[in-house]
């Protein structure tokens, strides 16, 4: 047996660097094609509000950051559905203000002994049982979303007024992504870090977009492509005395180039 | 076989059925006093506008003349400011029948990335009824797929990807996708935008296929020839509606007052006759 399968906390990492890197870039997917992939680094920023908040608290602390990122995402899905700023800078504004309100919280609350660095940068190898079921509860709800409402996601995704004019309810589709994105963001950022969550969004979708050949094929592919990249980080992390969520995004990042390199030289 | 010019397919392919196309409403869209206004500029003033079932008919007019706006207004992608718009008898925001209608944008978002959907896919897209929880496994298989495939002339590009394509090949999909769903209208914005002669020539034949098939058709187009040579009925806008008719009663003056300056169109009589 490899040594890294010895230790308990190296499992748990595993399980959750699986469930985490298999559900966010199936997301990711569907932003990335939206061009809406920054709306996981804004609502990572609104993550960090919410824990600032839930831990000042001390009231279910999950519960409020998922209901401050919800909020987050809602806002900014319907600031851009209405037109009143663009999808960028709707992005910028709710991230900034987030931002400034975490440092504000966290300033005002006395006595608050949290390590914020754990929720920038992570802490994979402190996942406990607790967190795997979450995780693994997400992952259902976002496999189940994401293969019962495929159609309407996939015309969103390709153009909103061809989808509006076949019948798809767009609006109710857009808030659907944006909230299993806030769902995902909030529980992934304990794996990930707030800082590295996005990336593990992106980075594997647009990796399998360069691959696949079909919409489906890009879907399982980016599933795979994060799971995988999780693995192979964890273990280059464990034997290389490296941050998880860092060694994640590296390998993710790596298979990203080599997909983009074959895509450019694939004959066509 | 079945010959266009410059086309041809191997075997004629059926579309639309009758059985739909048949309710009360006489007409596919009516527009009443419909004006509207993107902040404080206004488009489209006063247009009163009704499209015939199986009627072949043309939206006109120079840049900027609210000829886009008007078909979103048609389709309820736009309220109006003012006035009422039908789609078949109902008012679009109510309207719920939405595979009645195939729409063809001149550019979809989505083509012009490289988007991973397959021709198949987004061609089977088209089947859009209703949620459906088995959508992902059900793929994009289907007789109903292989005939708009075949109507549209892109069989054969079933497999490519849909942003690996030309812009006419594209269009063509984006057609496709449209048909699949056995529509009773058909609207097309600038289906012809940057094609060549061959492409043009492509997609009007399957309009034209489609059209007599008792299909709908309602179209923004620049290209005045094609535009005579094609419409049944011409709709010429300028913010406001200038002339709506069959083309041979359109004169060239009426032409040059919609464009601003003298317009040396290729105009039929009532026969197709050139005048």
């Amino acid at each position: 047996m490899p040594a890294f399968l010895q230790y308990d906390f190296m499992i748990r990492a595993l399980i959750s660097g699986v469930l985490v890197g298999g559900l966010a870039p199936v997301l990711g997917v569907f932003l990335v094609l939206r061009r809406f992939s920054l709306i996981a680094d804004s609502l990572s920023h609104v993550a960090l509000l919410g824990v600032a908040v839930g831990l000042a608290v001390n009231v279910a602390p999950q519960a409020i950051t998922f209901a401050i990122v919800g909020a987050g995402a809602l806002a900014i899905e319907t600031l851009r559905a209405k037109g009143k700023l663009p999808g960028d800078v709707a992005l910028a504004v709710i991230l900034y203000a987030s931002l400034a309100g975490a440092v504000c919280v966290v300033s005002a609350v006395r006595g608050f002994n949290v390590d914020l660095l754990a929720f920038l940068f992570g802490s994979i190898l402190t996942v406990t049982p607790g967190d795997l079921w979450l995780l693994a509860g997400l992952a259902a709800a976002v496999f189940l979303a994401v293969t019962a409402f495929f159609g309407e996601l996939a015309q969103t995704s390709f153009d909103e007024e061809l989808a509006s004019v076949s019948g798809v309810p767009v609006r109710w589709v857009n808030l659907g992504v944006a909230l299993l994105a806030a769902a995902a963001i909030t529980l992934a950022m304990r794996v990930m870090g707030a800082l590295l969550v996005g990336a593990l969004i992106v980075m594997p979708a647009l990796a399998a977009q360069a691959l696949a050949g079909s919409m489906r094929g890009t879907v399982v592919a980016a599933a795979a492509l994060g799971a995988c990249s999780a693995v192979a980080g964890l273990v280059i992390a464990f034997y290389a005395d490296l941050p998880g969520g860092g060694a994640i995004v590296l390998v993710a990042f790596a298979v990203l180039l080599a997909a983009a390199a074959w895509r450019r030289a694939r004959p066509r | 076989m079945q010959k266009h010019q410059g086309w041809t397919t191997d075997a004629p392919a059926e579309i639309a059925p009758p059985e739909r196309g048949m309710s009360a409403a006489p007409f596919a869209v009516e527009m009443d006093g419909v004006s509207f206004a993107y902040g404080g500029d206004t488009v489209v003033e006063d247009v009163t506008l009704r499209i015939e079932r199986c009627d072949f008919a043309v939206i006109l007019g120079p840049n900027g003349s609210g000829k886009s706006t008007l078909l979103k207004l048609a389709l309820g992608l736009l309220k109006p400011r003012s006035g009422s718009v039908r789609l078949f008898g109902v008012d679009p925001a109510r309207f719920k029948d939405w595979r009645r209608v195939g729409y063809v944008p001149q550019v979809a978002n989505g083509a012009q990335a490289a988007f991973p959907a397959t021709v198949g896919e987004i061609v089977a897209h088209g089947r859009y009824a209703g949620f459906s929880p088995l959508a992902f496994w059900r793929g994009e298989k289907g007789p109903d797929v292989d005939r708009a495939l075949e109507a549209a002339g892109v069989s054969h590009l079933r497999g490519r990807r849909i942003g690996d394509l030309s812009a006419g090949q594209q269009q063509r999909a984006l057609i496709a996708r449209a048909l699949v769903r056995s529509p009773d209208l058909l609207v097309l914005d600038e289906p012809i935008a940057g094609l060549d002669a061959h492409g043009e020539e492509q997609v009007y034949a399957v309009l034209r296929d489609m059209n007599a098939q008792g299909i709908t058709t309602l179209m923004v187009s620049h290209d005045i020839g094609a535009v005579m040579r094609e419409a049944k009925t011409v709709a010429c806008v300028n913010c406001s509606l200038a002339f709506h008719g069959p083309p041979h009663d359109l004169t060239r003056a009426e032409l040059a007052r919609l464009y601003g300056f003298p317009v040396d169109a290729l105009l039929h009589d009532a026969f197709h006759e050139h005048r």
